[in-house]
């Protein structure tokens, strides 16, 4: 449970965090998630895109 | 979801915490600020050793997804994303809907922010200008003696979340976003059962196999996968109508009706 002590705390170490919430509101569409289909070696196998994204292999 | 000791954004997350842990423990600032030999010590004493147990238990099971911004006109997607992580063009992107993420719970474990690029230096001053304040409201606190936990547990988390969404400003034209679980918010071990591994080139890894669900905290309560998408472009190199089609069929047969509907194909005109 917060008290006024550490809600205080909380404001001075992350108040700057909330700066991008209004963006995602106002904005229907923000990010992508680059994937890599096209390696041989997984033709004709399941692949879980959720699991492996390429973008830092 | 990968772990980011796992990703080359290693040196970004190590740099802020060594950085912030050389910076906290050599401020003159915070030890004037304690007033008493024994209450600095405390600090830190406390601030070792919750670092300490972050090693321990928590960097393991933090986990990272990494996305991009776009503009909602845009049909085509980005050459330089396509060049980098996108299969040299051969690949596809997903573009969420970002309306469907929910985020009024201020306490959600997922955490949603906007990459921010600095050089080295501009860090260090972060951490710098935070440690002050830090100290300056230790030192306007007559009660900040009995918060020493609290006051270490907050920095310390501060300082990981900003490792996390900082990087280096060579990185700019990424204009990423970053998606964060860390296992220490999650007080009631909600996300547990999708803590998972792959094996990749590089090893044995772990991985977060987020469910798309409403319990995560940051979804709207009717979520699902195929609401959350709002379309997929096919990269420029296979963006042909045979493989438009190509692709649609094979949604179908999968039973995304709904999302076979959202595919796209990027003209850029890139070619191998």
């Amino acid at each position: 449970m917060e008290n006024i002590f550490t809600e205080k705390l909380h404001s001075l170490l992350f108040d700057d965090l909330n700066d991008n919430i209004d963006w995602l509101k106002k904005k229907s569409i923000a990010c992508t998630l680059h994937i890599n289909t096209s390696s041989s070696k997984n033709y004709g196998k399941k692949r879980d895109l959720d699991v492996k994204p390429s973008i830092y292999e | 979801m990968s772990n980011p000791l796992f990703m080359n954004d290693l040196e970004e997350l190590r740099f802020g915490l060594l950085q912030g842990q050389e910076c906290f423990i050599n401020s003159k600032e915070l030890k004037e600020a304690c007033k008493t030999v024994e209450s600095y010590q405390n600090l830190i004493d406390t601030f070792k050793q919750q670092l300490e147990d972050f090693d321990k238990n928590h960097a393991l099971d933090t986990y990272v997804i990494c996305l991009t911004e776009h503009k909602t006109s845009n049909n085509h997607g980005s050459l330089s994303m396509w060049r980098g992580y996108g299969a040299i063009g051969g690949g596809a992107a997903i573009i969420f809907d970002t309306s469907e993420i929910d985020l009024r719970d201020s306490k959600a474990t997922l955490i949603i922010d906007k990459v921010r690029y600095q050089t080295d230096e501009q860090r260090i001053e972060w951490i710098k200008s935070k440690i002050i304040g830090l100290a300056n409201f230790i030192k306007q606190e007559p009660e900040a003696n009995k918060y020493i936990e609290d006051i270490v547990n907050y920095f310390l988390l501060r300082l990981k979340i900003f490792s996390l969404f900082t990087k280096h400003n060579g990185f700019e034209e990424e204009n990423e976003w970053r998606v964060i679980y860390m296992s220490e918010l999650d007080t009631e071990n909600k996300f547990h059962p999708w803590f998972s591994y792959a094996v990749t080139s590089r090893g044995v890894e772990p991985k977060l196999k987020l469910s798309i669900q409403p319990n995560t905290g940051v979804l709207k309560d009717d979520v699902s996968f195929d609401k959350l998408i709002d379309r997929i472009i096919l990269g420029p190199i296979n963006s042909s109508l045979l493989h438009e089609n190509s692709v649609k069929k094979m949604l179908k047969l999968l039973g995304k009706h709904s999302i076979a509907q959202k595919i796209v194909s990027s003209n850029i005109p890139f070619r191998i």
